[in-house]
């Protein structure tokens, strides 16, 4: 039986495709500004992939932003139990997951069979996301999957003071003008992310094992960085961390239906 | 003037009238009021006494003012930084675009150090008839405190003498803590009405008729409220609601949050908000010199946070409002830069947690506009526990 989750982000969109215990297919897709029309593309797309037609799924649970417009989904649930549901999947030891997304942060706190225990997010700032990181790139006039690359080569950190997206691209401008090397700028902006995600996490604690999720957690830097501040390991996961939030949503939508199905079952006898 | 002032357009169903009162120029209440020769005075601090401006023999209709309806702070930003609380500045800037222009007074306090900055501009820029200061001891333990309070009080109603014409009477004063005493009372209905095991109303509606409350003469109030329960009763209660929430935090005229949290099929069944039950808590004593009687209410009523001290009393407050609703969580929120409320909503979760109750912190200007920011954090928020 064929169960299915969107998860359409700021500046991603994904959805995974799962039958049964099996994880069939996964598509990540840049979003467009309409959510309805990026769930709708990558879902296409990962049923095209599957090869496989959106009437065979028995049942898709949507999360991310615009998730209760999403017109295929029977259901939506909110990206920070998807999250958590999706990395425990990938590791049943997972207990800590820090999500950074295009333009959110936020560490969840899950328990031994992956419910939701705990959250906290970032408020309004791009302070420490995706895309503090894309306009960082962006200044360097490099690609934002170069960043990590390059970060990892740096010595010497540059010190990022500022907590705002757009002063720490003028900090960035600054030392560039001065001559410091891209390596450096790189791992300075990797341990101020670092830093950042740390006063998150220390909001809700911290429990083993830990990982990340999100776009930025393909940036081999800013998870090392983060390893050093939190003093626990990042576990890697046996997933694309990017569609962890799509995982867990179809993991969902099996449990749903299956929830359902008991109901109706004791109904009918 | 005390009396009934004359109910304008034709009779509708109380609880319809109430939650959908009008507001400032469109509000056929103080239109009436002002046409007969009264006037009207605006306050927001919890620590201004209602009761010594309604009694005054000249016609006084307080009203507690709020921003609800602002779209832009475009004027108010030339006058305030960014950095200054959103509600601060949109009730600038409606004062500003002349939309409190009604207004003959507004008594102001120092209890909030942003709403205080503002003073200036209401005096110079917007222009009023009457503008006072009224300042507020910084703890409200101690007699000498409180004879600061109360003189504050009687140099107020002096002031408004001094302007309009005579004290009010101990009579007139009587008179109107008797009235707020009744308001108070039916309110306290309107909460037990919401607190049963099937909510008799909404949390939105809930706070659009306590907006009407702070909008219309009390006595008239009271009796379109007297009949507005007996409308609620007979309904039928919420029997499907997913949670009942509780909302915590400071000033919220507007349902914009309670609208967002109720979307998700919780209900909001009850507040510990300044502008909500603790405005409502509190009789004032009827024996004894009335201006004494009503400071001594004022100045006992739950403590705002900008109190040094105080935390237990509100704390004790939050947790029997949290009992008597049965909540299933509390959602505080807080305006950004309003560091008293940031600091006590994170001590009343904390509280709150160690007795398994679960909470939520939530923050957001007065004039928001990011509905899907704020749903994602108060639906899993439900889904974490457990609804």
């Amino acid at each position: 039986m064929i169960f299915a989750g969107v998860d359409v982000g700021s500046m991603t969109a994904e959805a995974v495709l799962f039958d049964d215990d099996e994880l069939l297919a996964s598509t990540v897709l840049v979003a467009t500004p309409n959510p309805v029309t990026s769930a709708t593309i990558v879902m296409d797309t990962v049923l095209a992939q599957a090869g496989l037609r959106a009437a065979e799924i028995a049942y898709c649970v949507s999360t991310g932003y615009g998730r209760e417009r999403i017109p295929f989904a029977q259901h939506d649930i909110s990206e920070i139990s998807c999250h958590g549901k999706g990395a425990f999947w990938a590791d049943p030891g997972i207990r800590t997951i820090i999500d950074v997304g295009g333009q959110d942060c936020k560490v969840i706190r899950i328990d031994s069979v992956g419910d939701l225990r705990d959250f906290v997010m970032n408020d309004k700032c791009a302070a420490g996301t995706g895309r503090f990181l894309e306009g960082v790139a962006k200044t360097m006039a490099v690609h934002v999957s170069e960043l990590g690359p390059i970060a990892l080569e740096g010595v010497d950190p540059v010190p990022i003071t500022s907590i705002c997206t757009v002063f720490t691209q003028f900090d960035v401008l600054t030392f560039l003008a001065e001559g410091r090397s891209r390596e450096d700028i790189g791992l300075g902006v990797a341990e101020a992310l670092a830093l950042r995600v740390n006063r998150l996490v220390k909001r809700v604690g911290v429990e083993d094992r830990v990982c990340i999720t999100g776009g930025v957690a393909k940036n081999a830097a800013v998870v090392r960085a983060t390893e050093k501040v939190l003093g626990h390991e990042i576990c890697p996961l046996r997933v694309d961390p990017q569609i962890v939030g799509a995982l867990g949503a179809a993991l969902l939508a099996r449990e749903r239906y299956e929830k359902q199905d008991a109901q109706r079952r004791q109904a009918a006898s | 003037m005390n009396g009934q002032s004359a109910v304008p357009t034709t009779r509708s169903s109380a609880v319809e009238e109430l939650s959908s009162l009008p507001l400032r120029a469109d509000n056929p209440y103080i239109d009436a009021w002002k046409e007969k020769g009264g006037k009207v005075f605006g306050y927001v601090c919890s620590y201004v006494p209602e009761e010594l401006l309604h009694a005054h023999p000249a016609g006084l209709l307080p009203i507690r003012m709020g921003a609800v309806g602002c779209e832009t702070t475009e004027d108010a930003d030339v006058c305030l930084h960014k950095y200054i609380c959103s509600f601060t500045r949109c009730l600038l800037q409606l004062g500003l675009a002349g939309e409190y222009r009604f207004l003959d007074g507004f008594v102001m306090t120092d209890a909030c150090d942003q709403m205080r900055r503002t003073y200036e501009y209401w005096r110079d820029e917007v222009g009023l008839d009457f503008l006072t200061m009224v300042t507020i001891p910084h703890s409200v333990e101690g007699e000498q405190r409180f004879a600061w309070y109360l003189e504050e009080i009687r140099r107020l109603g002096e002031a408004i003498a001094e302007r309009y014409g005579s004290y009010p009477t101990d009579d007139h004063l009587r008179d109107s803590i008797a009235t707020y005493n009744r308001y108070r009372k039916l309110m306290l209905e309107l909460y037990a009405l919401r607190a049963q095991a099937a909510p008799k109303l909404t949390g939105a509606e809930a706070m659009r008729i306590a907006r009407a409350g702070f909008n219309m003469p009390k006595q008239t109030f009271n009796d379109r409220l007297e009949e507005a329960l007996g409308e609620l009763a007979a309904r039928p209660g919420i029997d499907d609601s997913r949670a009942r929430i509780m909302i915590g935090g400071s000033y919220l005229d507007d349902t914009y949050l309670i609208d967002i949290i109720e979307s998700t099929g919780a209900v909001v069944v009850t507040d510990a908000l300044c502008s909500g039950r603790k405005y409502i808590e509190s009789m004032v004593s009827e024996d004894g010199d009335p201006t004494e009687a009503i400071a001594r209410r004022y100045f006992e009523h739950t403590p705002c946070p900008r109190m040094i001290g105080g935390f237990e009393n509100r704390m004790e407050f939050t947790r029997r409002l949290a009992q008597e609703a049965a909540v299933d969580g509390v959602i505080f929120h807080r305006l950004p830069f309003c560091d008293n409320h940031a600091v006590e909503n994170a001590m009343e979760s904390r509280e709150l947690n160690k007795l398994d109750v679960p909470t939520l912190s939530l923050e957001s200007e007065y004039l928001a506009t990011d509905e899907g920011r704020i749903k994602t954090r108060v639906q899993a928020f439900l889904e974490k526990i457990g609804r």
